[in-house]
């Protein structure tokens, strides 16, 4: 900055704070925000005052109270709780992650408030009421693995929400009462332009949505539950042929040629359609009814569609501008090299085990090779999850070299300590090799039999990794001191069933610090190492988790009881006072 | 759950060796036993090295099991079902050998077979309980085929229809003699009246307690009344 010429103008450092929070309104990146308010003390002022969208990655992170009174004038918050392998059934219900206080202090202090969104949280039918009637220009929900609530809860938010444009139900488990939450919404009721119930289980009026459908002229997004049938779904597309994300209902019906022009006729006046899931049992005798929308499609979801062979393949390769994929391994590996051939612009692809746990004979359907194909011919490919059962090291080296662009590798291998199905050795060689590849990469997911010398290439190259999640793998507390000590913008670390200790969390202790959150679970860990982790870093809350029933209390223990699970983050709230009696904070 | 439901107690199978591995297969006809005195025999290859569990193995082939003599144990006497079960938690050498379908101990990973009273893990593989209930613990039933002394299961919510459900089955009772269900390679197509590609006939329970002729009724409400399934010959 030179001197400045004429009129004295205000040095940089005292311009008002509404300059420097339109400056700010040009960062969009929460975390350069973030960076920008620890300059200095005016800079903090304007950035929080201006600050319009809060992601708290982990409800336990902070006081509710204190996070709406450092950013008060928020108007779209969202609000993560429980950890990622909550969704595997390893946390115990009761666990926490309530939403209660964050809507109470929303309802306080946040009264323009549009935005809310809760991902793996206890959201309860006061929850919503409150919400409801606490908002008066509340317009977005979004709700993705959560529970705690009915259909009762919903009423409230469809009746109390006059304008309401998003109602997004992902994923949740949802206790139907039977309560007409659908028809709650008034009949002069038209800004609707989301609406996502595909995780409800019940009945819904199909006249009162139908009219919904039609007056709603702005509706963009419409994804059904199972509950509604072929010939209905068809009747509703009639309605909202504007529609550009669409998960049909149940998707099966035996064949009839009557129904099948319907569902066609009514898919070729949906010319903005560009997503599609829900697919439920979809059987091949209705595929050709998409056809007409296969060249618009950019995201296709069929992980719920139990339909394989050449149908399934026919309709896929039509689809040649799919950027994101979703599928059953049912497509087995020639699907997938029809997929490489085909989708040249693919950027993620996900495909899911149709026999997770073996009940049909444990056929396998899915091999490397698909997984090769694939990420040979999309050059855009960066984000992968792939379920199958067998890999080897030269499969992983090969799309490590093809793709070095991933930024999400995830691999499961159905049987935990899977080798190189070839030459036996373990797979450390192949992911060492997509970790020295791929620098972009932010997320991974590693399975098979795994030694501690694939955690020295990690925690050497992975410097962006952000999250790792690990099972069955490693040796000794090495491959543990290797990640920690590695690994320079490791955020989340999950990890089940590995022969860690404490000898190198005690030893990485600041690390965790850095992190939002450690998981442990089937390791071998001990009460003693805990408490010696809490005292040592007095910002982190060290829960050890037991199954419910089990409420030895902690201090009673010996040094050396083992921990079966261990869940650790960073908090500026000091411990939880909401744990239920199976969780017992050290 | 127990391992093995009450009934499963007559059918103490034996594997022996088998060219491509083990087999086994279901049946009581004295044309195929060789002994009286039914003792567990422990698998060939131990399975550290992480080879498809026995039990893919047994379902891949088949369903071939023969009766045969198992190993002497150190006490010298006979031993009854439960002592030759029980003794799997310390001599880690028999197998689960009737495995009804349902989850737990069937595919709980590498060193199941051996540690059969070890709980089957939770958690993995490591997909959402949405998609575990759209897929595991979807509509399993029951199915007989006539003269077949072990039944299978089979899962509704895998099928959209009655030729997928009818391929299943054509697939899990091979033909083999005489006027039993079977199918190339073909498609099987169910013509509405129960019948398969190769002559299947299959009937249902349905909730009522009557048993039906498959195909007559739309396929969504076949698999919400079916209680389970028999393959006539």
């Amino acid at each position: 900055m030179g001197r400045a010429a004429g009129p004295a103008a205000p040095p940089w450092h005292s311009l008002p704070d509404e300059v420097w929070e339109h400056a700010f309104s040009f960062l969009p990146a929460d975390a350069d925000r973030g960076a920008a308010a620890c300059a200095c003390h005016g800079w903090l002022r304007a950035e929080r005052r201006s600050r319009r969208r809060l992601v708290v990655p982990n409800c336990y992170a902070t006081d509710p109270r204190d996070a709406v009174d450092r950013f008060p004038s928020v108007r779209a918050a969202e609000v993560k709780g429980k950890p990622h392998f909550a969704d595997f059934g390893l946390l115990p219900p009761s666990w926490g992650a309530y939403a209660a206080p964050w809507v109470a202090a929303a309802a306080d202090g946040w009264p323009l408030l549009e935005e809310l969104s809760f991902k793996r949280m206890f959201v309860t039918d006061e929850c919503l009421e409150m919400i409801a009637s606490s908002f008066r220009n509340f317009q977005v929900l979004r709700l993705n693995s959560c529970e705690g609530f009915t259909t009762a809860g919903l009423a409230a938010i469809t009746e109390g929400c006059r304008n309401l444009k998003e109602l997004d139900l992902q994923e949740n488990y949802i206790d139907d009462c039977s309560s007409h939450w659908l028809s709650n919404f008034p009949e002069c009721y038209t800004s609707l332009e989301a609406l996502n119930f595909s995780c409800l289980h019940g009945e819904v009026n199909f006249t009162v949505l139908e009219r919904l459908v039609s007056r709603c002229r702005n509706l963009k997004t419409l994804k059904l539950n199972n509950a509604i049938p072929l010939d209905n779904v068809a009747s509703l597309l009639r309605k909202a042929p504007q529609i550009i994300e669409l998960g049909t209902g149940k998707f099966s019906a035996d064949y009839h040629p009557d129904l099948f022009a319907k569902v066609e006729a009514a898919f070729a006046g949906c010319t903005s359609l560009r997503r599609l899931s829900g697919t439920w049992d979809a059987v091949p005798d209705y595929l050709p009814a998409f056809y007409c929308v296969c060249e618009g499609l950019t995201s296709l979801n069929l992980s719920y569609a139990t339909v394989q062979g050449p149908e399934l393949i026919k309709f896929i390769s039509r689809c040649k501008n799919l950027l994101q994929l979703w599928v059953m391994d049912l497509i087995e590996d020639h699907g997938l090299s029809v997929v490489a051939s085909s989708c040249s612009k693919l950027q993620e692809l996900r495909v899911f085990p149709s026999d997770p746990f073996g009940h049909n004979g444990g056929q396998v359907f899915l091999t490397e090779r698909g997984l090769v194909d694939v990420s040979a011919s999309c050059p855009k490919l960066e984000s992968v999850l792939y379920f199958c059962s067998r890999m080897t090291n030269e499969a992983l080296v090969m799309i490590a070299k093809n793709r070095p662009n991933f930024t999400c590798f995830r691999l499961a291998l159905l049987e935990p300590r899977s080798p190189d199905y070839i030459t036996r050795q373990p797979l450390d060689a192949g992911f060492s090799a997509i970790v020295e590849s791929c620098k972009g990469l932010r997320r991974l997911s590693m399975s098979g039999l795994l030694t501690d010398l694939v955690f020295k290439s990690i925690g050497a190259h992975a410097d962006r990794l952000e999250m790792l999640s690990l099972a069955f793998a490693g040796d000794s507390d090495l491959g543990l001191n290797d990640i920690l000590s590695g690994c320079k913008s490791l955020k989340k670390l999950e990890i089940r069933d590995c022969p860690f200790g404490d000898k190198a969390l005690l030893a990485n202790a600041a690390k965790l610090e850095t992190m939002r959150s450690l998981w442990m679970n089937s390791c071998s860990l001990t009460v003693g190492g805990c408490r010696l982790l809490a005292l040592k870093m007095p910002h982190l809350t060290v829960e050890i988790i037991n199954d419910p029933g089990e409420t030895c209390p902690v201090e009673s223990l010996p040094f050396d009881s083992p921990v079966e699970k261990l869940y650790v983050y960073r908090t500026l709230a000091g411990p939880r006072s909401d744990t239920p009696d199976c969780v017992q904070i050290v | 759950m127990p391992i093995f439901p009450a009934d499963a107690r007559r059918y103490i199978y034996v594997l022996r060796t088998h060219p491509t591995g083990i087999s086994f297969s279901p049946t009581h006809d004295s044309r195929h036993r060789r002994s009286s005195n039914v003792k567990v025999f422990s698998p060939v290859r131990p399975v550290q090295e992480s080879q498809p569990t026995v039990i893919d193995t047994i379902r891949s082939i088949g369903m071939e099991l023969e009766l045969g003599l198992a190993p002497p144990n150190s006490t010298g006497r006979k031993r009854g079902f439960g002592e030759a079960f029980e003794e799997a938690a310390a001599a880690p050498t028999t197998l689960p050998l009737f495995d009804d379908g349902s989850s737990s101990s069937s595919n709980s990973g590498g060193g199941s077979i051996i540690k059969n009273k070890k709980p089957a893990l939770v958690g993995w593989p490591p997909v959402s309980s949405a998609r575990s209930r759209a897929s595991s613990s979807g509509r399993h039933v029951k199915v007989r085929k006539e003269g077949a002394a072990i039944g299978r299961k089979v899962d509704l919510s895998l099928h959209g229809s009655y030729g997928g459900l009818l391929a299943t089955l054509a697939r899990m009772f091979p033909a083999d003699q005489a006027g039993c269900v079977g199918t190339s390679d073909e498609e099987v197509v169910a013509d509405g009246d129960g019948r398969g590609g190769a002559g299947l006939v299959v009937t249902y329970e349905d909730a009522d307690g009557d048993w039906m002729l498959v195909g007559d009724v739309p396929w969504e409400d076949f698999a919400r009344s079916v209680k389970r399934l028999k393959i006539l010959l």
